[in-house]
């Protein structure tokens, strides 16, 4: 069990990481598109009119892929006024149902995501503004955010139910990372 | 079902511990599911509010404050403020708030100021002789400034969510900030004066030393100065100014302080996505928490109910603040600026409140839920970086409590303090 868990928490690890480096390449390219699009308008007086949708489309994909890494170090805000005072065993359940909580919530991003994708491409809808891509390429990041954090919640129970603590940090003396 | 109910569900969720996002979205969309028989369009609604170009600020922002926060500009600004400051009364606790006062102008984030400022001010201030609580209190009070003074990410998701100009509503945040930061500098000069324990007063800077210290944080000043007078004067959008300052604050660290390598630069980007990941997954648990309320006519409700009490525009901004109170000690304060705007947006426009005002009361009481126990997030920073115990913290930040409430008064009852500047802005187009 403690192997499986320690291959998972390497591949699981390697996934949520390069997905995090998509999105702050997205970071980046967003800098400086909108750099270059300010430079062209005060400089050349032609602003590119596509570069404001192209920016808006890939927040979408900073947050879908950023979302997952976050996760698995358990940096999302919760309120834990209540389950920090709770004992070890009583802990561990409310971190399972935290995880249940996320895994349900990975599942409709999945599920939804996916047939409102498909929807979108049947018919044929193109984004709207500028930038006349088709928007179900967009809408996919959303069941591909939901299924990295799936996994990491899957893992996450899978941990728990090993005995092992629930996500695994970069601190976590039992993550092979 | 009543808005107390949902409200009430929600909160009981919440308390489970589970990710906000996650806690916004199941009740959401069970909520969805109790009026609609299905999910309907989910996927949709969060995919419609994360693809806005005004929401792109926050990433940049948020790179920008990590590229400054590894480019190690704080020692300056705070050497700065301090070479000014140190022969006044309590010169070592005003040279914090002066540089908490700056750095909020440069990250928009207020634990970020805690903790940057804190580690280095906090030993500062108790070498000259300031009582540990009063360091721990001052710098979790001064460091809430960082959301109030602009750029601030609270005041984007504001201002996307209830439409409302985020160059105005940033402009709007410059005078209070500054009072605030006037406010804490009197108490500190009041409360060292008049104080039981004697806090040591360093010579007066002769103006050879002020001037090199000055000259030694101009690329940190000029940052501020970039991003606000773009705005200021309409060449940028927010934005826009976002991405200016970032690249500036890349020339800065690259080129003039030789801090910033690939490695650091990377890093910054990393931490960015990670904020913005954060942030902006609550903001889609909170679209689809808002969207079902919005179906479900709640926010028509509270109109009704407004007017059904006679309720004019000042008793019902009491009557929020109070919420807006009680809820910040104990929810994180985006998750409160999401799941309340919405809902109230229609009462408030209803009662002619100007959104501008009430964004900049919104992000003073934000500023109180920061200090105010059981949670504080600034509490828990200052914590993280001096291993004090949570009441001595808590024990500190008591009075700025208190003169926090006293800046709300204020500009409660004087708008202009938050609505003049924007009001000049908008005059000059």
């Amino acid at each position: 069990m403690q192997r499986a868990l320690a291959l998972a928490a390497r591949v699981l690890g390697a996934l949520t990481r390069a997905a995090l480096a998509a999105s702050a390449l997205g970071v980046l390219a967003s800098l400086a598109l909108i750099a270059w699009a300010v430079t062209l308008r005060y400089g050349f007086n032609r602003p590119p009119a596509w570069v404001d949708d192209v920016v808006a489309f890939a927040l979408v994909g900073i947050v879908m892929l950023g979302a997952a890494d976050v996760l698995r170090r358990g940096e999302h805000i919760g309120v834990d006024l209540l389950t920090s005072r709770l004992g070890p065993r009583a802990r561990r359940w409310a971190e399972a149902w935290a995880a249940l909580a996320v895994l349900a919530v990975s599942l409709v991003l999945m599920g939804n995501g996916w047939s409102t994708a498909m929807f979108s491409r049947q018919l044929g809808i193109l984004a709207e503004g500028n930038v006349e891509v088709p928007v179900y390429w967009l809408q996919l990041l959303l069941p591909l955010g939901g299924a990295l954090m799936g996994l990491v919640a899957l893992e996450t129970l899978a941990r728990l139910a090993a005995g092992a603590p629930p996500v695994a940090t970069p601190h976590d003396p039992e993550s092979p990372e | 079902m009543s808005v107390a109910l949902i409200f009430a569900v929600l909160v009981l969720v919440l308390f489970t511990g589970l990710p906000i996002f996650a806690g916004l979205l199941l009740v959401g969309g069970a909520l969805l599911i109790g009026t609609q028989g299905g999910l309907g369009s989910i996927s949709e609604i969060i995919y419609g509010e994360l693809n806005r170009y005004l929401l792109v600020a926050i990433p940049l922002f948020a790179f920008m404050a990590h590229l400054m926060i590894r480019s190690r500009i704080v020692d300056d600004l705070y050497g700065t403020a301090y070479t000014l400051t140190r022969h006044l009364p309590g010169g070592v606790g005003i040279a914090t708030i002066a540089a908490c006062t700056l750095f909020a102008a440069i990250s928009g984030s207020s634990v970020a100021t805690a903790l940057t400022i804190g580690s280095v001010a906090i030993p500062q201030m108790i070498r000259y002789g300031f009582e540990p609580k009063v360091a721990y209190g001052l710098v979790a009070a001064g460091g809430t400034l960082g959301i109030l003074i602009p750029p601030s990410g609270p005041m984007v998701l504001y201002g996307v969510v209830s439409d409302t100009s985020i160059g105005a509503l940033f402009m709007a945040g410059i005078v209070p900030g500054l009072l605030m930061a006037g406010i804490f500098t009197a108490w500190i000069m009041a409360s060292t004066a008049f104080g039981r324990r004697p806090v040591r007063r360093a010579p007066r800077a002769s103006m050879r030393e002020a001037l090199a210290a000055l000259r030694k944080s101009v690329w940190a000043l000029s940052l501020p100065a970039l991003v606000l007078g773009g705005m200021y004067a309409g060449v940028f959008t927010a934005t826009e100014a976002a991405a200016a300052g970032a690249v500036l604050a890349l020339v800065v660290g690259v080129a003039v302080y030789r801090t910033l390598g690939r490695r650091e630069i990377w890093d910054s980007a990393l931490d960015a996505s990670r904020t913005s990941a954060m942030l902006f997954m609550i903001l889609a648990g909170a679209s689809v928490f808002g969207f079902v309320l919005t179906k479900m006519r709640i926010p028509h409700q509270i109109v009704e109910l407004v007017a059904s009490m006679n309720m004019g525009p000042m008793s019902f901004l009491v009557a929020m603040m109070a919420l807006l109170f009680v809820l910040g000690m104990f929810l994180e304060t985006i998750s409160i600026i999401l799941i309340t705007t919405p809902v109230i947006l229609p009462a408030m426009a209803h009662l002619g409140i100007n959104p501008i005002w009430y964004g900049i009361l919104l992000t003073i009481n934000m500023e109180l839920a920061l200090i105010t126990p059981p949670v504080g997030m600034n509490l828990f920073t200052i914590k993280a970086v001096t291993k004090a115990p949570l009441g001595l913290i808590i024990r500190g930040s008591a009075p700025y409590v208190l003169l926090m409430i006293l800046c709300l008064a204020l500009v409660m009852a004087f708008p202009q303090i938050a609505l003049w500047l924007p009001g000049t802005m908008l005059s000059q187009r």
